[in-house]
């Protein structure tokens, strides 16, 4: 493990190794999902390290996420100057890989806020070490959804059109269309979003500041963003009180957001978008898809932090349960939007449903293929609990996620009621390295992140300590979680 | 001007057997602060009758996000009367939806003011702290009025078993 230059104070503590190999002696007792045992420098040290321990794998994987940002980026300044001809977008497929990808990056925002409240909410005790990730998650998948509209529109200095503010003629927006709800419920998804995971992050940031050396350059941002936190009771109280209040509040968000997303195209009187199927189908995707990639991101932190002690096979192995729920919930939604489609024969509907297999049907393997494959693969146990196994399924998950929001938004374009504007279309190399470059982005942001802030919900596990403890009943030991109650 | 004293317990169970010999003292609850790095449940020392209405707050930034959309989304409509395809200038079912979004906005917002007022933040200034409190110390702190009860707490700290203690003026 290579080290920063400037080491906190905590440098002269023992090396993880160390510390495993003194656990592994004494037998250190694990309470599942918490190591009740777990000496404290030692949870300071493990939770914060990716913000003051720097690998070798994070260097390379931070630099070829560069590079790829900045050849995406090449891409979309390369098209800003050159106009939207060198897209595959043509009359009348106006909506492509951008529209496609927008859907898809806002679905995949959704279940961090929504698996973060609802633990929340529920007071699952085996939350705790993946709350922040997944919170970050919904962010920064926010920040790249984001910038699909702008490079979609081409002319990105146009954009204040749909600002909530009157242009230079006094006209506002036509808050009657779909489009502009969108804007605006983007727009406070993200605030939510935002000062949701800051707040969690709130006394993990004075934990940090706290345990920086007075001359590490870290210690001034994380000073001003710790606000001046004490942790005083009272602070704990208000805290908590406002996390389970925005808990609530993200809740209610979250699932409008995407409601209205589906209906930028089910508003339209266009066959194979018309359906009042797609507001729940497209938040039934949004948390299949979501969960999948909060699996993902967890995995890759377990890797490139070292952080298998903090986030532990069974965190996984119950968001892999979820995930198998979701799998479910999905396909019959998927199901109940096809036999409506097909029993009612609409000529223009059915025809999209052919051209989806005729065109399409590796797409259509991998999407519904990938699906029941995870079906099978996470009802096992083994399957659930095996980290390479996760990534392998959850990651194609995703990819069949892409390709539905990609088989939503293009085979109905392309096959339109007048049958002599039918075509095709396939994105250009432009459009295909932006979406390449919004990737990398997503996971550049993730990287700089857990490199700038605490990416572990520090305050939240020793809370979990706190109130979890062990219990002898018979030859057994079993763990066991205090239920406090407010007696206020 | 007022005198602190912050003491640094290893474990809650002494730091817990000192709030009596304080409030012999007369120390008031409103004088005392438990400080750490995880939330103990109400009651570790005393119960906090400390009264915040958050969910008055997060329903008024409600109400208000409510209104400013209907000003926002309904009002234009209503000033500019932008005729599209013949529908009405003000229709209930877009402005419901606009409205909505801004209401848990507000919400959100007011719920998150209310905190950082509660909690007293941002705060910058030198306060009575130690970063020990991050390493899993507790953190015992009394406003204290005069420095012969600083001397007194001072002492109730040290025999209940206080690992260090810090004094200081003002920084409660």
């Amino acid at each position: 493990m290579a080290h920063d230059k400037e080491m906190p104070d905590n440098h002269s503590l023992p090396s993880f190794e160390e510390l495993r190999e003194t656990a592994a002696e004494k037998g250190l007792e694990s309470a599942g999902e918490i190591d009740l045992s777990m000496p404290e420098v030692w949870l300071n040290q493990y939770s914060l390290s990716p913000m003051f321990y720097t690998t070798r794998a994070y260097f390379i994987f931070t630099l070829a996420l560069s590079s790829v940002v900045a050849w995406g980026l090449a891409a979309w300044i390369y098209q800003i100057f050159t106009g939207m001809g060198v897209t595959g977008l043509r009359p009348p497929i106006f909506w492509g890989l951008y529209i496609s990808s927008f859907v898809f990056w806002v679905g995949l925002s959704h279940s961090g806020t929504i698996v973060s409240s609802l633990l929340r909410l529920a007071k699952a005790n085996w939350r705790r070490p993946i709350l922040r990730g997944a919170e970050a998650m919904t962010a920064f998948s926010l920040m790249v959804a984001g910038m699909f509209p702008l490079i979609h529109v081409g002319r990105i200095w146009r954009i204040y059109y749909m600002f909530p503010l009157p242009n230079q003629r006094e006209l506002w927006p036509n808050f009657r269309s779909p489009l502009a709800w969108d804007m605006l419920a983007i727009s406070v998804y993200l605030s939510a979003s935002m000062i949701f995971l800051y707040v969690g992050l709130l006394p993990d940031i004075a934990l940090a500041r706290d345990l920086c050396p007075p001359k590490f350059w870290k210690k001034k941002y994380l000073t001003v963003l710790a606000l001046g936190w004490r942790g005083a009771h009272r602070q704990w109280h208000v805290y908590e009180k406002a996390s389970m209040f925005l808990a609530v509040f993200v809740l209610l968000i979250a699932p409008s957001v995407h409601t209205i997303v589906s209906w930028d195209f089910a508003m339209s009187i266009t066959p194979g978008w018309h359906t009042t199927i797609f507001g729940p189908y497209f938040v039934v995707g949004a948390i299949y898809s979501g969960v999948a990639g909060v699996i993902t991101l967890m995995i890759i932190l377990r890797w490139l932090f070292e952080l298998e002690d903090i986030i532990r096979i069974m965190h996984l192995a119950n968001l892999a349960k979820l995930e198998l729920v979701m799998a479910l919930t999905w396909s019959y939604f998927y199901f109940v939007e096809f036999i409506t489609a097909w029993y009612a024969h609409n000529p223009i509907e059915f025809r999209i449903w052919e051209y989806q297999w005729e065109r399409f049907p590796h797409l259509l393997i991998i999407m519904l293929g990938g699906t029941v494959f995870a079906i099978i693969g996470l009802s096992f146990n083994k399957v659930r609990t095996s980290p390479a196994w996760l990534l392998g399924i959850t990651i194609l998950i995703n990819i069949g996620m892409f390709i539905e929001r990609y088989l939503i938004v293009v085979p109905v374009l392309t096959h339109r009621d007048n049958a002599y504007t039918w075509t095709d279309y396939v994105p250009s190399w432009v459009e295909i390295s932006i979406g390449a470059g919004a990737l990398a982005y997503f996971f550049l942001l993730y990287a700089i992140f857990a490199k700038l802030l605490p990416v572990v919900t520090v305050a939240d596990i020793r809370e979990g300590k706190l109130v979890t403890g062990r219990l002898r009943i018979g030859n057994t030991m079993v763990s066991v979680h205090a239920d406090v109650e407010e007696r206020r | 001007m007022s005198i602190t004293v912050l003491g640094l317990f290893e474990h809650v169970d002494e730091l817990a057997t000192t709030v009596r010999p304080l409030e012999e003292m007369r120390v008031t609850q409103e004088d005392i602060k438990l400080l750490s790095v995880a939330p103990y449940p109400d009651g570790t020392l005393y119960h906090d009758r400390f009264e915040f209405p958050m969910w008055r707050n997060a329903l008024i930034g409600g109400v208000i996000g409510f209104i400013a959309a209907l000003a926002l989304a309904g009002g234009t409509q209503v000033l500019m009367n932008l005729n599209v395809g013949g529908k009405p200038p003000f229709s209930v079912p877009p402005v419901a939806v606009i409205c909505y979004e801004f209401a848990l906005l507000g919400a959100v917002l007011a719920t998150f003011i209310s905190m950082l007022w509660w909690c007293h933040l941002p705060d910058w200034n030198e306060l009575a702290y130690d970063t020990e409190i991050s390493r899993s110390k507790i953190g015992l702190l009394v406003r204290c009025r005069d420095d012969e009860t600083a001397d007194k707490v001072e002492a109730v700290m040290k025999s209940r078993g206080a690992k260090k203690i810090k004094k200081g003026r003002d920084d409660f």
